[in-house]
């Protein structure tokens, strides 16, 4: 509430500086009406889950919403103002609304987060259609822009001095399809949010401020203030922090000449900078020192363009041509100190990603730029240099308000977040998580395990992960029954080591009827995921080490697992290199994953295969119990005689539903084989959910198939009940006793 | 007299050579600007005579260009590559510098 009340505040402020914007008032302006501030960041998110209220085809599509009648005008209740669903997938989306306060760029822009790793990014650039309201077509679309056909926005503001009832309504449209209308509550006068540590050299002073009339050259209408460079960044639009406590550097650590070559700073950088990670993040550190290497004529350097994450270091040379002022210069003193400001705002812009002013256009083999820009020799811009433009350093000063310029401005409020955010490379590799919604303080913790001392896999073998997950807050929770197998709730990613990580995609996604269930402080909830197969082909195949992590999509925040690194062993020897080649195919994906088909028959061929020719593997485990399944009971299906591939429903084609007989005494020693002998190396393969399913499976089809158990009434209540508490022992004990008892019987083959 | 020759912006793994009144002075089969400072080398030459005539060749790309430079004090000779792939030629009378 404080910090709400701090908000407001500077929301007045802020309101009465627009009204003379560059003039310093002799007496306080207070503009009536009071005009509020809306420009910054707005969020909204919601759990993924769509309502079901029965099992159906899921829906791939946006829903489609109620359309205003022709001619009609839209009113407060107008049908499109009915909330819609995001797009399927989509958890939480941003708006960066960019229209008044310091320089604005008449600009808004979004970010829609996905469930499944996926991102969209869309700029409008605006007009004011009326009192707190615009509109604008969308000229920019980064990510899985398929997903988002829109082309234009409408956003209109509730201005309050409540920031807690500020709020943008965002309507999308065009595009060829229906309207999305979006309510987003106001969170940040600022767009985005970045901290900074300041770090020096022995003996060396940062400058981190000026007084803006400390230097006679200036424009006549700049306001005199005190700026910092936290304050300079605000302007842009950055929630400026500061990290970790300033500390002083050793000029030791530049070796014996004193002189710090790129080097030497990265290695400072990683040891002194109290945020430093190998990873993307909004944090940046700057270094104050004496010389570089390169000698007097280098003033600063952004100069970690070393490793994977680069931009994150940057550094400021007191003792360079930027402390010498032009001969004859009416303050030397205070040029010297504006240059070494306007130095270390510049470098710092480097981090941000920016360019020199007159680099904008460049070579394509430099890169590319993220739109089309030209370039700004002229610039009155943090980013060009004062010697170049024309009239020199005096003209440039003569004229510079101390800001980037409006195509910088757009770049660090709007652009797409990897484009700017300091040690970002490319998206999702090296760092998987980064843009999860973690809590600081989870009430849930999310575990990934294998049943085996050593996460080490054979060649072939499938993995299967057992997702653990406990409520370790101090209250109880209420969870989704099914919320583990809801793989539509996950982002699961696997990264084979040096190489780009993968998102993982299940081939089904599961409805459940949604049942709470409550979980007591300390307890778990757990379920398998079959991870090695996808929609996306076999993530985990090639020998090697691999990363798997995943981030539970809560309603309000991401649970977000562990890492847990899995190694898959080299090939036994040719054989298993030769099958791998049909192995490794979509077929047996789909057979694995689904637990068996009766139609994919060289995918059942190759596990009959492997079940025979590799018995004593654990991947036999798998093809056996993926054989078996179809083979226990009556199965349907889908005949379409010889129309099959032709553009005609079934029922036209004249498709019918064949039964299949079931070959019950096949499917017994499949199951034996994989889930009886060898249990140990049953159950680590299989994952202990699964054996226990897989074992009831075997169970049922036994009693479903002539077995009869003579049992006393007490025997069948107490045997139940240590089957519903997943006693494995008794259910093999059980299936060995059915098993022995239908020897003495006639064989039940049909 | 010094004659200071900085091979600045739009070098992209260049193979460079640059001469004053003929003798080479700078040879670099691999030059690239580093895009945070628009630097890529640098050297400095003591001339006897005025004005010298400076030769950069990038035999690469295929250019070559040269500039007849007054060296009658300290001169500082900036080149660079335009993305239309010419050389740009900026004189000085001070050290450049770099940011």
């Amino acid at each position: 509430m404080k910090e709400q009340d701090q908000i407001d505040q500077e929301y007045r402020v802020e309101a009465a500086e627009i009204a003379r914007p560059g003039i310093e008032p002799l007496i306080p302006i207070i503009p009536w009406p009071p005009r509020l501030r809306v420009s910054g960041l707005y969020a909204a998110s919601r759990i993924v889950t769509p309502a079901i209220p029965a099992p159906g085809p899921l829906p791939i599509q946006p829903v489609p919403v109620a359309q205003p009648m022709p001619g009609m005008a839209p009113t407060a209740a107008a049908p499109w103002q009915i909330e819609e669903l995001l797009p399927w997938g989509f958890l939480r989306e941003e708006l960066r609304l960019d229209v008044d306060g310091r320089y604005p760029q008449m600009m808004a822009s979004g970010t829609l987060y996905g469930v499944l790793a996926k991102r969209v990014h869309w700029i409008a650039r605006l007009t004011a259609s009326g009192p707190n309201a615009w509109t604008g077509s969308i000229w920019f679309k980064d990510g899985d822009v398929a997903s988002f056909p829109y082309t234009m926005v409408e956003i209109t503001t509730t201005a309050t001095f409540l920031s807690s009832q500020r709020k943008a309504v965002v309507r999308f449209s065009g595009g060829g399809t229906s309207v999305r209308t979006r309510t987003l509550a106001f969170k940040s006068p600022y767009f985005r949010q970045v901290e900074f540590e300041f770090d020096c050299a022995t003996g060396v002073t940062a400058t981190t401020h000026i007084g803006t009339h400390d230097h006679p050259n200036r424009p006549a209408t700049l306001p005199g203030e005190t700026l910092t460079i936290e304050e300079v960044y605000r302007r842009v639009g950055f929630d400026v922090r500061k990290s970790g406590s300033d500390s002083i550097v050793p000029i030791g650590d530049a070796g014996t000449n004193a002189r710090w070559s790129d080097n030497e700073m990265h290695d400072a950088m990683q040891v002194y900078w109290s945020r430093f990670a190998g990873k993307a993040q909004w944090s940046l550190w700057v270094f104050f020192a004496r010389l570089h290497e390169q000698g007097t004529s280098l003033g600063g350097i952004m100069f970690d363009d070393i490793g994977p994450n680069h931009r994150q270091g940057t550094a400021i040379f007191n003792e360079s041509f930027i402390s010498t002022a032009p001969t004859g210069d009416a303050n030397p003193v205070a040029w010297a100190k504006r240059m070494r400001f306007w130095t270390a705002c510049h470098e710092m812009g480097h981090a941000f990603n920016l360019a020199h002013s007159w680099q904008k256009q460049h070579p394509p083999d430099w890169g590319t730029p993220w739109i089309p820009l030209a370039n700004e020799p002229e610039a009155r811009s943090f980013m060009n240099y004062p010697y170049n433009v024309s009239g020199g350093q005096t003209a440039f000063f003569s004229d510079f308000a101390f800001r980037f310029s409006d195509n910088e401005l757009i770049f660090m409020r709007h652009a797409p977040e990897r484009f700017v955010q300091m040690g970002n490379a490319d998206w999702f590799d090296h760092h998987g998580f980064e843009q999860a919604s973690a809590s600081p303080e989870p009430a849930l913790k999310l575990n990934l395990r294998v049943d085996r001392a050593q996460a080490t896999y054979q060649f072939l073998e499938p993995v299967v992960l057992e997702l653990k997950l406990t409520n370790i807050g101090p209250r109880p929770m209420v969870l989704e029954k099914e919320l583990l197998s809801m793989t539509d709730h996950m982002t699961v990613i696997v990264k084979k080591r040096d190489k780009p990580a993968r998102q993982y995609l299940p081939f089904a996604r599961y409805c459940h009827d949604m049942q709470a269930q409550v979980v007591m402080p300390g307890e778990f909830v757990t379920d398998s995921l079959f991870i090695s197969v996808g929609r996306n082909g076999w993530d985990i195949a090639e020998p090697g080490y691999y990363t798997i992590q995943i981030a539970l999509h809560m309603e309000t925040e991401d649970i977000v697992s562990e890492a847990l690194t899995i190694r898959v062993a080299p090939p036994r020897g040719y054989d298993e290199e030769f099958i791998a080649q049909d192995f490794f195919s979509d077929d047996v994906g789909r057979i694995l994953n689904f637990d068996g088909s009766a139609i994919l028959r060289r995918g059942n061929d190759t596990l009959r295969e492997v079940s025979e020719r590799f018995g004593d593997r654990a991947v036999a485990n798998h093809a056996r119990v993926a054989l078996a399944a179809p083979l226990a009971r009556d199965y349907k299906v889908l005949d379409m005689g010889d129309r099959m591939g032709e553009m005609a429903s079934a029922k036209e084609a004249g498709g019918r539903l064949r039964r299949a007989a079931p070959r019950i005494e096949e499917a017994r020693q499949l199951y034996t084989s994989a889930l009886l002998e060898k249990k140990d190396q049953a159950i680590a393969t299989l994952g202990r959910t699964d054996y226990e399913y897989y074992l009831g499976r075997f169970r049922e089809s036994l009693m479903e198939h002539g077995a009869v158990l003579k049992k006393e009434p007490r025997d069948v209540k107490r045997d139940a009940k240590r089957e519903k508490n997943g006693d494995i022992e008794h259910t093999m004990r059980v299936i060995k006793e059915t098993l022995s008892s239908l020897k003495d019987q006639e064989p039940v083959s049909r | 007299m010094l004659l200071h020759v900085a091979l600045q912006e739009g070098f992209h793994h260049d193979e460079v050579r640059v001469s004053v009144d003929a003798r080479e002075v700078l040879v670099s089969a691999d030059l690239t600007t580093r895009r945070q400072t628009g630097y890529a080398a640098a050297v400095e030459v003591d001339v006897a005579h005025t004005p010298v005539v400076v030769e950069v060749v990038l035999s690469k790309r295929g250019v070559a260009d040269s500039q007849s430079v007054s060296v009658d004090r300290p001169t500082y000779l900036g080149v660079s590559l335009t993305t239309e792939g010419n050389l740009t030629w900026k004189t000085s009378y001070e050290p450049f510098g770099y940011l």
